[in-house]
């Protein structure tokens, strides 16, 4: 397996808040997201095509957990990023539940994957995609048990798949990334697991 | 349901529905929602407006799967009926029965925990029972709190965006910025607060309020039992 070759600091107080802080923004982004899609998928779902609309917006889920990885550059960062939002999300009130918490550390799991496969030291625009892309995988891949995705139609698993990918990539690579990039610029950020490169 | 201890609901729940994503009958599904909601209404403090205010989305979820199921499902035998142009069969209603009844089951069992929970016990139980590092559990509880005031900062951004005639849409980062400049400068202030109080997450510390573990939470980790039957 891996093996990492420099050990880490514990968890600040401040970064643990963070995590907190940051999860709920992107909390608060999801829910204005989904109440315009659940609106949007009823308008369409006598097409039985309502499934497909949230698809497109699936990555915002994984965006904390991008999104605090690249600032907190140690292990576990983004599994606990979105291990903590499933918690909020269960007190907001999710569709799926206590049971966001187990997709949650999977999901997580898959972008920890990614950072740990580049020893948590790359941290450029392809890492990220790459990251969002594994979440992506892997919440597809649970959709099969929690959704029963294997009783829908080969072709329209394909599309969702496809959908999925690139919304991911998109929201959690790309946009996490720019975003990341824009508050570095701000100064605000020193201090935060960026170790001295 | 409220003086259940909240972690040992929660685990209860959550096997509920691992068993459920498992098994596919519609019937488990139907009995698990029931059973679930039925135990969320004789909750006392039960919010009714935040009931609907949840469940309505599920709802449509769980409608926008039935049709979609109906549809789309991997299967083609025996037509007996249209829908508009496409026909569907069978087997395909069954499908679409058994998804969308099993998304309304994983709703009522959320409803169920979001519902009869106190935040402030689940996290204390997160800790109490379930060792959630104390860094982590009121780092949470923090951020949970400063949830109506993230939210507010939201639509005031995005207010002020819209007085000045910018085109702005949910995740433009002409919003998050903002919101998160704020976020870093939050947290940094939190930890600073909680430092100087003399916040130390490694010493030995007592328990203000304790949440017990009572022989009622065993009864209820019979709860899962029910998707078997």
């Amino acid at each position: 397996m891996f093996k990492l070759k420099e050990s880490f600091e514990p968890w600040k107080l401040r970064e643990a808040l963070l995590v907190g802080i940051v999860s709920v923004v992107f909390g608060v982004v999801y829910v204005a997201v989904t109440y315009l899609s659940v609106f949007l998928a009823t308008l369409i779902s006598f097409t039985g095509l309502g499934l497909l609309v949230y698809e497109p917006i699936y990555g915002v889920w994984f965006m904390a957990s991008t999104f605090i990885a690249y600032f907190i550059r140690k292990p576990g960062a983004a599994i606990m990023a979105e291990v903590l939002a499933a918690f909020l999300e269960v007190l907001m009130g999710n569709v799926f539940g206590p049971l966001v918490l187990l997709s949650a550390a999977l999901q997580g799991l898959g972008a920890e994957l990614v950072f740990l496969a580049y020893d948590y030291k790359n941290y450029s625009l392809k890492v990220m995609i790459l990251a969002s892309l594994a979440s992506g995988l892997v919440s597809f891949g649970l959709g099969f048990f929690i959704s029963g995705f294997t009783l829908l139609s080969f072709g329209l698993i394909l599309v969702m798949l496809a959908i999925r990918l690139i919304s991911s990539a998109f929201f959690a690579g790309y946009l996490s990334y720019f975003l990341a990039v824009r508050l570095e610029k701000t100064g605000l950020t020193k201090g935060y697991g960026h170790r001295a490169s | 349901m409220s003086s259940l201890n909240p972690g040992a609901k929660f685990l209860s729940i959550l096997i509920t529905a691992i068993v459920l994503s498992l098994s596919y009958r519609t019937k488990t599904n139907i009995i698990v929602a029931i059973a679930a909601l039925v135990l969320t209404l004789t909750y006392r403090g039960l919010n009714y407006r935040r009931l609907i205010l949840i469940l309505g989305p599920f709802v449509l979820t769980a409608f926008g799967f039935f049709m979609t199921a109906l549809l789309f499902a991997d299967e083609s035998a025996n037509f007996t009926g249209t829908y508009g142009k496409s026909e569907f069969n069978v087997n395909s209603m069954a499908t679409a029965w058994l998804l969308s009844t099993r998304i309304m089951a994983f709703g009522c069992l959320a409803i169920l925990f979001t519902l009869t929970t106190e935040p402030e016990a689940f996290f204390r139980s997160l800790r109490q029972q379930f060792k959630l590092s104390s860094k982590f559990a009121f780092g949470l509880l923090a951020s949970y709190h400063f949830l109506p005031t993230i939210r507010g900062e939201y639509f005031m951004v995005r207010a002020a965006a819209r007085v000045r005639g910018v085109r702005v849409w949910p995740l433009s980062p002409r919003l998050i910025i903002p919101i998160l400049v704020r976020a870093f400068r939050r947290a940094d202030n939190l930890a600073m607060a909680m430092e100087s109080r003399g916040f130390n997450p490694l010493a030995p510390r007592g328990q203000a309020i304790t949440v017990p573990l009572r022989v009622r939470d065993a009864l209820f980790m019979l709860f899962p039992v029910l998707a078997v039957i």
